[in-house]
């Protein structure tokens, strides 16, 4: 049977491409093969390529303080909101059932397939950290709990390369760096280690360069804040990592404020632009990248877009209504 | 602008006027005219006489132009073209009255039944007019969104080859979804 009825395959696809991600779930429901079309990652891929899919920053940001009279104890909770580039639009994404007053803090966003992955973090009331792996399904509208972690990792790198999520460095219970390296392939919920990192790094960042995922910077155990300039490419078929020696401004933390610029080349956002100097928080949407940051300690956060992903890029200021004010730590560009 | 005249023949072998300049707008007849090997009359078998004059119609009005469409779909204004240094506000501020003008034209000239549809995606789609196969294209999905399986069902004539037990399991899907938050 025809896609549709007395249309060609072609034109009946070209219209399922069309559809946005919200009519999915009851268009699975029409027949086989509009089923099968809608889930399959052939599919995702085909929308991608259109440029069909679409676009939103999901962010990691503090929730509004409740003001109850009573004074603030401890950090504020965090939440997800969804940032969509072209309508300038902000959204709340609904909470992780099991963390319904606050995500564990400093976990860890990635995407793949059109799927948003939370990973680790600390427990927001104890601070334990946790093995905790969220996924969440835009076109089902739902959270699934994915395989744990295979141990307790903080501040680590994390990156999606072809399906999976590649998570390196950061370090155990016992504050020691770590070299050890895993993926998680969501599409199976499974783990695997990879080979180790040629060096212990804690507090590194991780990036997609193209297809490769690169773990930049860090610290070694003994050089607790002493950032090194190199990074680690991890090789996808050889199982390997290449190292890249003077790719990093040193002694400067990289979270957050690492992007990688059009010409491949690493950027520090914190040093890019002025008004972003202290606590520069970079997320790439593709051609562009969202920036948060503040001018100086103390002043406003500033929310940006940079037009063409580079250093010297002109910044446009994003209005943030109220209610999604909130500090931005980190996020991730996913593609729905 | 004047401009030369090019024939066209319909599948029941009825014959079209259009302006050359127009015809551009189809990626096929652009073809066969650069190529030369314009002989009198094109014919185009795979398009009928009730269609040809609203596939013209439509031609006339884009001939030369295939970019309207998408500024349209992007709320008809540039975004990213307001911080351009040599951004000119007066042109555009023209410019979006000639988008405005276009997306009502487009409006009006959209108002037809589906079997009307499915010919003018069929002609777009083999004369390669983009801007048109978008319009069509875009109009069909919207008879998706937002219905039911049953409506879209009836809207394009599909049957349900759901077996019963597959009705009942995706019912069980949905279930299992909450069903997956049973962890420790």
């Amino acid at each position: 049977m025809e896609l549709i009825p007395d249309l060609p395959e072609e034109i009946g696809l070209e219209c399922l491409i069309r559809l946005p991600y919200t009519a999915y779930q009851v268009a699975a429901q029409v027949c086989n093969r509009w089923r099968e079309l809608l889930q399959s990652p052939a599919f995702y891929n085909l929308r991608k390529q259109t440029g069909n899919t679409h676009k939103v920053a999901c962010l990691v940001q503090s929730l509004p303080a409740i003001n109850d009279g009573l004074k603030p104890t401890g950090p504020p909770p965090y939440g997800i909101v969804l940032f969509d580039p072209l309508s300038r639009s902000w959204e709340r994404l609904e909470a992780i059932p099991s963390y319904p007053d606050g995500l564990p803090l400093f976990c860890r966003l990635s995407s793949v397939d059109g799927k948003l992955v939370v990973m680790g973090g600390w427990d927001p009331t104890s601070w334990d950290p946790v093995k905790d792996v969220f996924v969440y399904d835009f076109r089902a509208r739902q959270w699934r709990k994915g395989k744990d972690m295979p141990s307790k990792r903080s501040f680590f790198a994390a990156g999606a390369v072809e399906g999976k999520v590649f998570v390196a460095g950061g370090h155990d219970e016992g504050k020691n760096a770590l070299s050890s390296a895993w993926a998680y392939d969501v599409r199976t919920d499974e783990w695997e280690e990879l080979s180790h990192l040629t060096e212990e790094r804690d507090e590194c960042e991780g990036v997609v360069v193209g297809n490769e995922f690169w773990v930049v910077s860090g610290y070694g155990t003994e050089n607790q804040g002493r950032f090194k300039r190199s990074a680690e490419v991890y090789q996808l078929g050889l199982n390997r990592w290449r190292r890249v020696e003077e790719v990093w401004v040193g002694d400067r933390c990289p979270r957050g404020c690492v992007d990688v610029g059009k010409d491949g080349k690493l950027i520090c956002w914190a040093d890019a632009d002025a008004a972003v100097e202290a606590g520069a928080c970079a997320v790439g949407l593709g051609e562009k990248t969202l920036v948060a940051g503040w001018a100086h300690l103390g002043a406003p956060q500033g929310v940006f877009l940079a037009q063409n992903r580079g250093k010297n890029d002109k910044l446009e200021k994003i209005d943030m209504p109220d209610q999604f004010s909130g500090f931005i730590q980190a996020g991730c560009f996913v593609e729905i | 602008m004047s401009s030369t005249k090019i024939f066209l023949k319909s599948s029941d072998d009825k014959t079209f006027e259009i302006d050359e300049t127009a015809a551009r707008a189809s990626e096929t007849l652009k073809n066969i005219i650069d190529g030369g090997c314009l002989d009198g009359v094109i014919p185009l078998p795979n398009v009928s006489s009730n269609i040809l004059p609203k596939v013209i119609e439509y031609c006339k009005k884009h001939g030369g132009d295939n970019g309207s469409s998408k500024k349209i779909a992007n709320g008809g204004v540039d975004k990213d073209k307001e911080i351009l240094p040599d951004y000119d506000e007066e042109e555009d501020k023209r410019e979006k009255v000639r988008v405005d003008e276009l997306k009502k034209w487009e409006e009006e000239y959209m108002d037809f039944d589906q079997q009307v549809l499915y010919d003018l995606m069929l002609a777009a789609n083999y004369l390669h007019i983009k801007g048109l196969l978008d319009l069509t294209v875009e109009k069909a999905a919207s008879m998706i969104r937002g219905r039911t399986p049953d409506q879209i069902r009836e809207n394009f004539n599909i049957n349900s080859d759901f077996t019963p037990e597959e009705e009942e399991e995706m019912i069980l899907i949905e279930d299992e979804w909450d069903d997956e938050w049973a962890f420790d």
